[in-house]
This record gives C-alpha cells, structure tokens and sequence, in this order.
C-alpha cells in the first residue's frame, strides 16, 4: 500500500460510481446503457419490423392490439472503453497541495469506477509523448496495473497533449477519454477535443491547478523561471499585476469551458487542495 | 541663504542617479513556477521587456531624492542670513594690501571681502554700532562708533584696494588701542592670511586686547599660484661696455613651478628664460652683457597666475652722469680711497685753508673743519665738524662703541653695524635730524636737510675709529654719498609700493612735482626740505619732476610690487584655513547654522523610508 493510493483513498473511491452519458458499440457486455438497441433485458423502444430482423423479438401482443409487427428494442449493457490522459509534465509537480498528487490520485479513482462498472480502462501518462501506459484494463482485480503505472510516473518534459494523444493509438469505437492536466501548454483544446470527437469519444476535461496558481502568492520583485521551458519573466508584483494574473486565468478557463461546451466535452475545474471525491463526485454528476 | 562650501552640492548628481536605478529594471531573483503562460499574458505592459521601466510613483524613490537633496545641502554647509546679532558693537577690519587683488577667489579677495562685510554689516541690529578699519600700508580708521548703516555700507563699497603691502603690525597696534577703549567690541577680519593673533602674542609692547574670542576671521584665500619678481637690480663693472642684471623670481605657490621669465632693455625683449622655482622658494637669474646705453630695465613673468601686479618688476639704469665731490680734508686717506672707487664720481681735494671756491661740486666732504658760510648748491657731509649755529653739542664720548640706528643705509646689512671710536662728539639731535649712528650716551651721527641742502653729520674723526677697516665701510659710505647726490635715484630704483621715500632733491629745485603711473602730478615743495615722499603706492613708472632755474629735470623711477614682504605674512594662511576657517568662519556674526535642523530632517526621512520599506507600502 503507498502513500499515494492508502486505505483511506481506495475506500474512498469505492463508494463512488462513475456513470457514462454516451452510446458505445462493442462486443463485450458491460455495466453500461448503450443506446445500441438490442438484446438486453432493460426495454428501449419499439419499431416496425423489417425484413431480416430476428423475428423472435417481435411483440406479438402489439401485432394483437395494432395488426401491425413490431419489434422489441432493449438497451444492451456492454463495457466502455474509458481512455485516462494523465499529463505527467514537468508544470504538473508543482504546487502546495502538489498537483502530481491530486491528478494521480483523480487518475486513479476514475480508474477504478470505470473498473468497478466492467468498464475498460487504459491509463496513458503523457508529456510531450507517451510516457508510460497500461491499456484495456478489465476487472478491478487488475487495479494494482493502474496504481503501479501511477505510482511509478516521472514528472518531466514538456506538455504535448495533442501530440500524445494523437500517437496513442485510438481504436476507433465509441468510449471515454478523461484528460487530467493544467493545460500550460501551446496545444490548442479546440484540436484535442475535435480530435477526440472525431474518434467517438465523450470528452472529460479534468482542468487541474494549484491554489497558488490560482491565487498566486508572490509579494516582491523576482524573475519566474517555466519550470518546463526554462524560460524567465521578470514581475514587479503589484496589486495591478495581480488583478490582470486573475483576470487572465479567468478568461483561460473560460475559454476552455466554452470549447468544450461547444465540442459537447464536459469541462471540470479542480483545485488541487480538493478532495478527490469531491472532484469524482462532481465528474460523476455528468 | 549661503553656503560656505557650495563643492558639497555635488552630491545633487546622485539624484539622477537614483532616477536611473529606479528606471533599471532590477536585477530578480529567480522563482520556479509551473509555468509562466498565463503571467507573460498578464504583462500588458509593452515595456515589460526593455531595460527600462516606466518611472512609477515609488514613495521610496522621492524619499531618497530628498534625502539626497538634504545631504547635498548639509555638504555645502548652509546658513540663514538672521538678525540676531546682538553684539553692540562691531569693528570690520579690512585688509586692502596687494595680495587682496588675487583672483583665485571671484572676482578678487578684496571685492569678495567686502560683499561678505556688508552682508554682515545688513544682518547686524540697528542699534549696533561700527567701526571700519582698512588694513594697508597705512592702517586708518575710516568710520568709529557709528550705528549708519548705510554709510557704514556705503563706506566699505567705496574701498579701494591698494598695490601696497599690508602694515599688519600697525594695524593691529590700531586695534588693540581701539579695543583699549571700548571693550566688548567683535572683531570682524577680512583678509587673506595674515593672522593678527600672531602679531599679538610676539608683540609684548604693544599689549595686546585681542583674543581669538573676541575676532572673528574671515579668510580669503585659496592658496593660488602666484610668482612674482621680487629683485631687480643692476651692475655696470668699472671700464666695462655691459650691465649685469640680477632678477629674483619667487614662488609663493604650493607646487614648484616652471616659469618662463623675460627681460625688457628700454622695451624691447632682450632675453627669455626658463626656470624651475620650488613651492615656497626662489631663484636668482643673472642677464649678462646688457648694454649698457639701456636706461630701462624690465624682468616679466610671462607665466600666468593668480597677481599679475607682481609679475614684473621694472628699474631705471641712470646714465654714468660724472658727479664732482669735493673733498676738504687736511688729509684722509681713507675717504679718498673709498671715494676713488666709486663710479661716476670725480673727486676734488682742498685743503682746510683753501676753502674759498665752495661752487660748482654736487657734493661737499669736509673733514675736521666747517666753512664759514655753508655751499647752497650741493649736499653736505661733515666728519668731526667744529662747533657751529646749525646744531649743537650734547658732549665727548670717549673709547665708545658706535652702531648704526635702524635707517634705511643699513637695508640688506647684518644687523651688527658696530666699531669702536677712541673718542667721538655727541649731538643733540636737531629737529631736521634723523639719527644715524648711536652709542649708548647719545648720538654719533645724523642726517636731514638744512634748508635745501642735506646734511649729514659724523661725529668722530675717521682716524680715531677702527670703522675704515671695518668691512661694511665701503658700502655704509657708497651709500651715504649715493644718498646725497642729487638726482640719486639707484635707492628709489628698487622701492616697493607702499614705502616711504626720501627723493633726493637738486639743491637748486625750485619747484619739485612726482607723476604717478596714473597720470596725477603731485607738488611736493615747496616747501623745503622736502618731506618723506609716502605716495608711491601704485605699481609701475613715477615721474620726479624738478623745476631748476633754468632748466626741468625729469627722473624717472620703478614702483615694483611688495610681494616679498606682502606674501611672506600669508605663509601663515595655511594654518589659519586649518584652524580658522573650520572653527571660526562658520560662527560668523549673523548667520544661523541650519546644519543641524537639516541633519535632523534627514534623520527623519531615513526613518520614514525604513517604515515605508518594512510596511511594503
């Protein structure tokens, strides 16, 4: 048991449940709905029976109240594919509370709902590639792959989440893909989303930062050195400056929200100081 | 306002430098954040990445200004111009001697004395009386006891500063008799370096009242470089074509000095030279084969400083005009020999019993006797003379030692002019008379004009003393007989402004008048004898101008710079801007010290800063 991943956070996280708002195709029934009508026991609709349908579902007693065949149509519970895009750049190991901790620790709990509901999941720790993963995990017995992938990240390099994601290579079925970073990079969310979109993806943008990021806490005259790029801005801290920081991050924020909303992504924004049922719960409501 | 060292308001160049620091941006020290995305976003300003910042309105940057405005003024140690000089009385010495001229202080010592002397003059209350004394060659009282401002102001600008050496001696004899009778009086001194207080404390005679407590000294001098020509002289060699000139070139600067000197003969450059001087010392530069028709002689500095007056000194070369001398001697063979070797003198001899035919000599030497009637048309000496109607004998002195009197024969002699007489007369001495020689009864010899005619008296025969071996009694007689011929300027040819002068006058002048380099044409007689001639006091060419019965004789004589005498007093200066300046300049009457107040608001900004600087405001 480690630090990272005590008692106390996996009972945490297995009172949490993790529920999907989108159809997936797939050939291994899972604890999902799938707008994939079929045979499931859960009733969906009916329709007009066509020619090659399975004439075993058709509702004789509708034929008996409207002379007419229909066919039976149920929700067919079948296992999602839940892709978690876990930034591990240098910019990510930074902050009090740390911001490595919170994103893993949300990485994993999300991880293991989806596991808990026969869900699939693939863990890809990324940077300006893929660092390290685990895919198609099955079964919560295989959570441990999860947590080892997690707990063994090393937080280096530059932030590519396009680039990462784009070399990850996607099957090309409806699923989940969970991206948790501090978005501190040039990639435009604009393209991810669409990217992701493109490959029948429901989007969970899990938007990270420290408090100190949020409201940062410098006082004096220093030169603030990127922790991923190396690269220096000299500030004279003022309460002018100060105002114009929020006002930017503000506006950063925003604009992700309303590209998501656009690309029908859900966007949440954490602080890292949060708990992390706290942050699942507020995932879970979509 | 003033400020007594206006060098500290240099310290105002710190101010743009502040300005500039302010405008750097600073060097930061280094923080690592996460990154720095959103904080370049939020650097609107467009100057972010320029080496200069917009000047922001930083508390702490106007608090340094003024902290440094303060400094810079404390440095150049201010003080109000306040009326509250309670002293009653205050006496204003102002020293106008040649050296006040020097220019190291703007325009010149003496007008920047006298500005400081009204200004203390203005602050004083109306009730306190002044007195003004100039300090020259002549130390005067021009105003006494009077509470006129004005005219006390008007007064000190209508000073005039002169080309003669400072009589500090007198001076301060003219103060102390002063402060005798009224005591409490503040002694305000304007001058240059002469310190009264050394004078004081030397001169037990004179009693001294003046304590540095009660004077105030207000120095004006920077120690310039000044060079000057102190001796110019000449020397024609016996059956020679050529004059040999000696000048001396002084340095009364602090650095040595390399100066370039020139000779004039009658204007016209004759040679140049190059000599290094030391601080403080000076050189003799000997110009040989002169000719010897050059009747003016002129030795120049050509080196800048801050007296030009003292640059050049000038000096008539008289022509060898023969002067015939008559000697009544029953035989003396020591006159006769002294008399041989001078130049220019062509000496007659007659015995005591020829004495009919006194006419037509420049000057007469009776020796042991005395003409019934005395010669009116040249100057007389009498060696052992007999009893006569023009003075009278004080007695016999027997196996007595004689010495000379402080009279200017004496100038440039050790000061042991003494021999022996087995017996000498004694004189009283005559109302036209001024001693010569003394022994310890009375006087041995005179001199003064008897009417026209100048006399001079020895009371000893030559033969009954051991003077004629003495070494000093070729010159003593050279110059008695230089003395009295007429027309014998070669004394006057080496006068400095300021000194008396005693022109030796053609016993067959009527009417004498002296030029002065300004043109004014002063009469000095009649009447006759002529009196000590005291108005050499500029520098340059005095005309003397004789009226004789048929004819106008004009002589023309150098007035040269005192500079000898006249800096020599200022070797003192040194000390007095050590002691004085730092001490006593700044307690001067009438003026408030806002040194501390300002020191204390500086202290105040400082402590501000601080509380602004730990507050982060």
């Amino acid at each position: 048991m480690s630090e990272l991943f005590d008692g106390k956070f996996l009972q945490t996280i297995q009172q949490l449940t993790l529920s999907a708002h989108f159809s997936i195709d797939g050939s291994t029934a899972g604890n999902r709905k799938s707008r994939s009508k079929g045979s499931s026991v859960e009733f969906s609709d009916y329709r007009e029976y066509i020619p090659g349908d399975d004439f075993r579902r058709i509702d004789w007693n509708a034929y008996g109240r409207f002379e007419k065949l229909f066919v039976k149509l149920f929700m067919e519970e079948r296992e999602a594919p839940v892709n978690i895009f876990l930034d591990v750049s240098k910019s990510m190991d930074w902050g009090k509370p740390n911001k490595s901790i919170a994103s893993r620790r949300l990485a994993a709990a999300l991880a293991y709902i989806s596991l808990t509901n026969f869900d699939r999941v693939s863990m890809v720790c990324i940077n300006d590639g893929i660092q390290n993963m685990c895919r198609n995990v099955r079964g919560k017995n295989l959570f441990h792959r999860i947590t080892d992938v997690l707990e063994n990240v090393c937080y280096t390099g530059r932030s590519s989440i396009q680039k990462s994601i784009e070399s990850y290579c996607m099957q090309m079925e409806r699923g989940i893909t969970i991206i948790i970073s501090d978005f501190f990079s040039q990639d435009n969310l604009h393209d991810i989303i669409k990217y992701l979109t493109y490959n029948k993806q429901s989007i969970y943008i899990c938007h990270i930062l420290s408090p100190q990021e949020i409201r940062p806490e410098i006082n004096e005259s220093v030169r603030l050195v990127d922790s991923e790029t190396m690269e220096t801005v000299e500030i004279t801290v003022t309460p002018s400056l100060l105002n114009s920081y929020s006002k930017v991050l503000e506006s950063f924020k925003n604009q992700m929200e309303r590209t998501c909303i656009k690309w029908g992504a859900y966007y949440f924004n954490f602080s890292s100081d949060m708990d992390v049922a706290e942050m699942v719960k507020e995932v879970a409501k979509h | 306002m003033i400020l007594h060292s206006p060098w500290g308001l240099m310290a105002l160049l710190a101010v743009p430098v502040i300005i500039i620091l302010y405008l750097l941006k600073q060097k930061h020290e280094d923080y690592i954040i996460s990154s720095v995305y959103l904080w370049q976003n939020a650097l609107q300003d467009i100057e972010a990445n320029a080496p200069w910042q917009k000047l922001k309105k930083n508390i702490l940057m106007f608090l340094q200004i003024a902290a440094v405005i303060l400094l810079a003024l404390l440095l150049a140690e201010p003080a109000i111009k306040m009326y509250n000089n309670n002293s009653e009385s205050v006496m204003l010495v102002i020293d106008c001697s040649l050296s006040m001229q020097s220019t190291d202080i703007k325009p010149n010592r003496f007008e920047a004395a006298k500005k400081d002397a009204i200004n203390l003059v203005e602050s004083c209350n109306s009730n306190t009386k002044f007195t003004l004394i100039v300090s020259g060659s002549t130390p005067h009282i021009v105003l006494s006891q009077t509470n006129d401002k004005d005219r006390v102001i008007q007064e000190i600008q209508n000073l005039k500063v002169s080309d003669t050496a400072q009589d500090l001696e007198g001076t301060v004899e003219l103060v102390n008799s002063l402060l005798l009778e009224n005591s409490g009086i503040q002694i305000n001194w304007f001058g240059d370096g002469a310190n009264p207080l050394s004078v004081s404390s030397s001169d037990d005679i004179s009693g001294s009242y003046i304590s540095s407590d009660d004077i105030r000294y207000h120095l004006y001098n920077r120690n310039g470089e000044n060079y000057a020509v102190t001796l110019l002289s000449q020397r024609k060699l016996q059956n020679s074509q050529e004059i040999t000139v000696l000048s001396r070139i002084a340095n009364f600067s602090q650095k040595d000095a390399e100066l370039d000197v020139s000779l004039y003969t009658d204007g016209e450059l004759f040679d140049a030279r190059r000599i290094k001087v030391e601080a403080g010392k000076s050189e003799n530069i000997y110009w040989t084969k002169v000719p010897e028709l050059t009747s003016r002689l002129e030795c120049r500095i050509d080196t800048e400083d801050i007296l030009d007056k003292d640059n050049s000194a000038g000096l008539m070369v008289y022509s060898n005009k023969v002067r015939k001398v008559l000697l009544a001697s029953d035989g003396n063979i020591f006159l006769e020999k002294v008399l041989n070797l001078m130049p220019d003198v062509e000496l007659y001899r007659t015995d005591t019993e020829d004495m009919y035919e006194l006419k037509g000599y420049d000057l007469y030497i009776f020796d042991g006797n005395l003409p019934e009637q005395l010669p009116d048309d040249g100057h007389i000496i009498l060696f052992n003379p007999p009893q006569n109607e023009y003075f009278s004998l004080a007695g016999v002195s027997e196996y007595a030692e004689i010495r000379g009197t402080k009279h200017k024969i004496y100038n440039n002699l050790e000061d042991d002019i003494s021999f022996n007489a087995l017996k000498t007369d004694l004189y009283h001495l005559p109302q036209w008379g001024n001693p010569l020689m003394e022994n310890n009864e009375g006087i041995v010899a005179f001199e003064g004009y008897l009417d026209k005619n100048r006399l001079i008296v020895f009371g000893f025969d030559l033969h009954e003393t051991n003077l004629p071996v003495q070494p000093f009694f070729p010159v003593i007689m050279t110059r008695v007989v230089q003395e009295l011929l007429p027309g014998g300027l070669n004394e006057i040819s080496a006068v400095n402004a300021g000194d008396l002068i005693n022109l030796s006058i053609d016993p067959e002048a009527r009417e004498v008048f002296v030029i002065a380099p300004d043109g004014n044409k002063t009469q000095i007689a009649p009447p006759f004898p002529v009196d000590v001639f005291d108005g050499a006091t500029q520098i340059g060419t005095y005309v003397l101008e004789q009226k004789l019965e048929n004819e106008t004789v004009q002589q023309s004589f150098f007035v040269n710079a005192p500079s000898e005498k006249e800096f020599a007093t200022l070797e003192s200066a040194k000390s007095l801007q050590q002691d004085i300046e730092k001490d006593q300049d700044r307690k001067q009457l009438g003026f408030w010290d806002i040194r501390i107040p300002l020191l204390c608001l500086l202290l105040a900004i400082l402590v501000i800063e601080w509380w602004v600087y730990s507050n982060g405001i």
